[in-house]
């Protein structure tokens, strides 16, 4: 009995080509060159009926802009807050607490906390986003009321490091405004920001931290890995 | 194209690359295009349904595993979900007697564009000794002399490149499970 064909003539064979009679006459008995043949012979009669590379078509150039503009408008990957869970407002907290020291929005102090005693006024969970990167540990942020004006505290733990680094956002859902409030170093547990002065934080409802990367660019990269609306 | 590491535009994008998306669409548009034009009736609908791919891949970028499967096959994965979505919305419009069987040719159809987008990927001149096998019926001696080249050279691009296109194959069928 002849040994196994030449692999390349089992491929002549799959397209129909006639080889060396003994190559033939073993793949009548042989199960695994014939097993062979036969798989190739599927690829053959797909592709002779595939068209080849001319048939496929190109999409106009509409469908590449309709998905650019699709994606622009869509800066952070947005899901719409829940419209019916039935929560309260914080606006008249923030209203009568506009007294107090005015933060400047270029000349922002760090507020530690232990200057100024703070009132948590409103908490948020802090998840990943359903199509985000999921980094894993658990995140909470805290809106706080202090003498000073508003800060927001971010305490996270097991969350894993950033590609470039973590930056913490005030998020307007509705309008997609975004605020910045600073950028937390990795591993870093515990981190509070001050909200620049006059931010309608009834608006401004929701906090996200992104991964941005280390590219100078000031705007959200996209990337969100954490995000949860503040309710009181 | 062929120089663009389809492994690397897969980790791109699940890293949330913008540039990605760009370039999977200027890689595989045509893939994702042709199957849904020979899935659909018109081509305005087949343009609905690419469009509708890119926007899922980009937003379900982070489910993509660049480890455990390549971008074609997971792109042609989403095209089948949303040609299925599209007949689905069209069956509800018009009595059960009267509906397409259309989710049957799919597979075939995937398939064929799948292996055309694969013959394009050969580069030469393996693509043309393809060419010539399968659409001008030359054997390999025919091809040997119209291309020049010796009977052993025609016979190996051959076998690679039928492997290369099972090998496509596979993964299309392995993604769409």
């Amino acid at each position: 009995m002849q040994q196994h064909c030449d692999p390349e003539d089992l491929a002549l064979l799959a397209l129909g080509e006639p080889v060396d009679p003994a190559c033939s006459e073993h793949v009548s008995t042989c199960s695994e060159c014939s097993a062979d043949v036969t798989e190739l012979r599927q690829v053959v009669s797909v592709g002779r009926a595939s068209g080849g590379p001319e048939a496929l078509q190109t999409p106009p150039p509409r469908v590449w802009q309709a998905i650019s503009e699709q994606l622009a408008s869509e800066p952070v990957p947005l899901k719409r807050p829940e419209p019916a869970a039935p929560r309260r407002r914080w606006t008249g907290l923030v209203a009568a607490a506009a007294a107090g020291i005015l933060i400047g929005g270029g000349a922002v102090a760090v507020i530690t906390g232990q200057d100024t005693p703070e009132t948590v006024v409103a908490s948020a969970q802090l998840a990943p986003m359903p199509d985000g990167p999921d980094r894993g540990g658990s995140a909470e942020a805290t809106l706080n009321r202090t003498d000073a004006g508003y800060t927001v505290t971010v305490k996270a733990s097991g969350v894993a490091g950033p590609e470039g680094f973590y930056e913490v956002w005030l998020l307007d859902p509705e309008n997609s405004g975004l605020i910045a409030l600073g950028s937390i170093a990795a591993g870093e547990q515990e981190a509070t920001f001050p909200v620049p002065d006059g931010v309608d934080l009834e608006a401004f409802n929701a906090v996200d931290v992104s991964d941005e990367p280390l590219d100078g660019d000031p705007t959200h990269s996209t990337v969100t890995v954490l995000r949860g609306t503040l309710e009181t | 194209m062929q120089d663009v590491d389809v492994a690397e535009v897969g980790r791109q994008l699940a890293a949330g690359d913008e540039s990605a998306l760009a370039e999977a669409y200027e890689r595989w548009s045509r893939l994702v295009y042709t199957v849904a034009l020979r899935s659909v009736a018109t081509q305005a609908d087949a343009e609905d349904i690419t469009q509708a791919v890119f926007i899922s891949a980009w937003r379900s970028r982070a489910s993509f595993n660049p480890e455990a499967g390549n971008v074609p096959g997971w792109l042609l994965a989403i095209t089948r979900r949303r040609i299925a979505d599209h007949h689905r919305k069209r069956r509800d419009e018009v009595p059960l007697d009267n509906a397409p069987e259309a989710s049957h040719e799919t597979p075939d159809i995937t398939d064929q564009v799948s292996v055309a987008d694969e013959i394009d990927e050969l580069g030469e001149p393996a693509g043309q000794i393809i060419r010539l096998a399968f659409f001008d019926d030359l054997t390999h001696q025919q091809i040997a002399e119209r291309l020049n080249m010796p009977l052993g050279t025609v016979k190996s691009h051959i076998r690679r490149s039928l492997l290369k296109m099972r090998a496509r194959l596979e993964v299309t069928h392995a993604a769409a499970l």
